[in-house]
């Protein structure tokens, strides 16, 4: 997943982006609320992981105004404040969920899978396309029920063109969903991807579209 | 509801109207028997007097009526016997001379009296009876008479029997009626304690002062100012608590996603990393905890045995050199402006307040700035600055410094929030004043600490 994580705290900044990273994910740190708002009208991720106590913007009030204009991503609260005041205001304003610090890394994973299974609109935690069948919690992927073994990018490309199956993606749109700003990307990396994806997964699966993208079609 | 102990108002009050009560009652039921005694008395005296003027107009009667050979044998003759009985003796002014010269008359009852009438008491028969003597008008005639007064004495005693019962009666009565009233007064006391008794060590609410009555209002309002310093003691300490916890959350939480990133660290440059973000974090919760602790130190009384003779100059030259290499590293200039500034303070408290001062105008002043600690005695008395080239702090933000775990807004969290907490509760419980301003020329911030003379 391409995840936003606003958080101020240089020492829980910097573990959880790498923490998120391990878990396979493109993350972007930032540390104050008037950027948070600004990165997150501009890109597209697939969550957002918030701190309440912002500098510059607090953190409710980056939810209100994102969802005041129909910012449909999910949004997670992470926060020290824990009275249920807090977690009621932070729910209803708009926050997909409410974690309190501390909090376990692989717990926070499953509700971001979780919470973007929601906003998928899926309800099981496997991705069944035909034959193939991914596990996004274990990130493991089965063609006819064996194992295919696939790297973390080819994994978080697979899932993606899933969930977003029958609409077309360009190559920029599926950079961003792969790689965090920091990442240093080879100009055909995707077509990389795309064509390990074809080898290990049968090269009928990934459609390319003519100087458009790729899409997974509707089985 | 058990008893309360200790000494009663409300008994005392009782016993102190009963005793009041009684000894009023007693000396009326005395007096009354000392009144109902002098009237029984003039009775007994007047009818004693009447029998012997009866007699004497009876005897002069005689005199005129047989001379007096016969009238002496009447005269001489013995008295009546008998409980109601008198003694009586009527004498000639012949027989009294007579008399004297120790004739075969009887003894006289009384020694004769010149004046017209006497009232006495005289022996008769080894008990004392009462004795009246009297002449006629022309002086020939003297009577002697007494009369035994024993039925006097018994109905004297039935009547004190009847005033003292009376008095004893009245006094019950008494003693009753004040119990229901003081009981009654007491009441609202009662029920002003009973419900402050009642109430749950939660229950810090102010006492209700109506129906309280205007000499126990003080007591009560005493009690509710008490209540109200508790309270806000209570609700300090409780956001302290909370705040604490909260504070703890941070640098916890940045403990524990360390070390799972640790766990699951995918290369040497990634473990290392976090293993130095690990440390980094667990330096924090340190020196959180340590401030808590400080502070909690300071939060406690002063104790006298703990202040020593303290020269200002001393502790911030101390401080200065446990800073040195801090502020080398953050690439910031320490200078100090010692003069000596003597105060009675307790050592350790005093280096902890300094030590914050400089932590914090260090975290706060980039490179390149400057901080000096100045102390010296005004006339006021001695005075601690320290004074940084750093952001400063806005007008409207420097009361608030001082609240527990206030940052200013926009800062990253680096700080405990707890440092100016600190310094403010150190000098509170020396008595020394604190006071934010602007630095020279209006830039960055100084801190000043302005202390007790030593006396």
């Amino acid at each position: 997943m391409r995840l936003l994580l606003v958080e101020d705290d240089e020492h829980i900044g910097r573990a959880l982006q790498t923490g998120l990273a391990q878990q396979g994910h493109a993350v972007d740190w930032l540390q104050d609320g008037v950027a948070a708002e600004l990165a997150a009208r501009d890109g597209q991720y697939d969550a957002i992981l918030l701190d309440l106590g912002l500098p510059r913007q607090d953190g409710m009030q980056v939810i209100s105004h994102l969802r005041r204009d129909g910012y449909a991503a999910p949004i997670l609260i992470i926060t020290s404040r824990d009275e249920i005041r807090d977690r009621v205001e932070g729910l209803d304003s708009g926050a997909d969920d409410f974690i309190v610090k501390p909090f376990d890394l692989e717990e926070l994973g499953a509700r971001l899978r979780a919470a973007h299974r929601r906003a998928m609109g899926r309800s099981q935690a496997a991705v069944v396309h035909g034959d193939i069948r991914i596990d996004p919690a274990a990130r493991q992927v089965t063609r006819a029920g064996l194992a295919v073994s696939l790297t973390g990018r080819e994994f978080m490309l697979l899932l993606h063109l899933l969930e977003h199956r029958g609409h077309v993606r360009t190559r920029a749109q599926l950079q961003e969903s792969l790689y965090n700003w920091n990442s240093d990307i080879e100009s055909n990396a995707i077509e990389v991807h795309v064509h390990n994806l074809r080898r290990k997964l049968g090269k009928d699966l990934i459609r390319t579209v003519h100087s458009q993208g790729y899409v997974i079609d509707n089985a | 509801m058990p008893e309360p102990r200790g000494w009663s108002l409300r008994t005392r009050l009782l016993v102190l109207l009963v005793c009041l009560a009684a000894a009023l009652f007693g000396t009326s039921a005395v007096l009354n028997w000392r009144a109902h005694h002098e009237a029984s008395d003039r009775l007994f005296d007047d009818s004693l007097r009447g029998s012997a003027h009866l007699l004497l107009q009876l005897a002069e009667h005689e005199m005129a009526e047989h001379g007096e050979v016969l009238g002496l044998a009447l005269l001489q003759a013995e008295t009546q016997p008998g409980p109601a009985g008198f003694h009586f003796q009527i004498w000639t002014r012949d027989m009294l001379a007579a008399a004297g010269a120790g004739s075969a008359l009887q003894a006289p009852l009384l020694p004769f009296a010149a004046e017209v009438e006497r009232f006495g008491w005289t022996t008769v028969n080894g008990a004392s009876w009462r004795s009246y003597s009297t002449w006629n008008r022309p002086r020939t005639l003297h009577i002697q008479i007494a009369q035994e007064p024993t039925r006097h004495a018994a109905l004297d005693r039935l009547a004190l029997w009847r005033i003292a019962g009376g008095a004893a009666f009245l006094l019950a009565m008494a003693a009753v009626l004040m119990w229901v009233v003081v009981d009654a007064t007491f009441r609202p006391l009662h029920r002003t304690a009973a419900s402050v008794g009642e109430r749950s060590e939660q229950d810090l609410r102010e006492v209700d002062t109506a129906g309280v009555p205007r000499e126990v209002r003080p007591l009560v309002d005493a009690l509710n100012r008490l209540l109200l310093r508790i309270r806000s003691a209570l609700q300090t300490e409780r956001r302290f608590t909370a705040d604490a916890a909260h504070e703890l959350r941070t640098p916890l939480a940045a403990i524990r996603a360390n070390a799972q990133v640790l766990v699951a660290a995918r290369d040497q440059a990634e473990r290392e990393a976090t293993a130095r973000d690990l440390l980094a974090s667990v330096d924090r919760s340190t020196r959180l905890v340590e401030q808590l602790l400080a502070l909690a130190r300071a939060d406690q009384p002063l104790h006298d045995d703990k202040l020593r003779e303290v020269d200002l100059a001393d502790v911030a030259r101390e401080q200065l050199a446990v800073h040195r290499d801090r502020a080398e590293q953050c690439g910031v200039e320490l200078r100090g402006t010692l003069q000596p500034g003597a105060t009675r303070a307790d050592p350790a408290l005093l280096s902890v307040m300094v030590r914050n001062l400089l932590d914090n105008a260090l975290r706060y002043t980039p490179p390149g700035g400057r901080i000096t600690v100045a102390t010296g005695a005004h006339e006021e008395g001695p005075v601690l600055t320290v004074e940084d080239d750093g952001p400063g702090i806005p007008e409207p933000e420097r009361e608030r410094v001082f609240e527990r775990f206030h940052r200013l807004p926009g800062q990253k969290a680096t700080g405990s929030g707890l440092g100016l907490s600190i310094v403010r509760r150190v000098a509170d419980v020396h008595g020394a004043r604190v006071a934010i301003a602007a630095g020279e020329g209006e830039k960055g911030t100084r801190v000043s600490v302005r202390f007790r003379q030593a006396a």
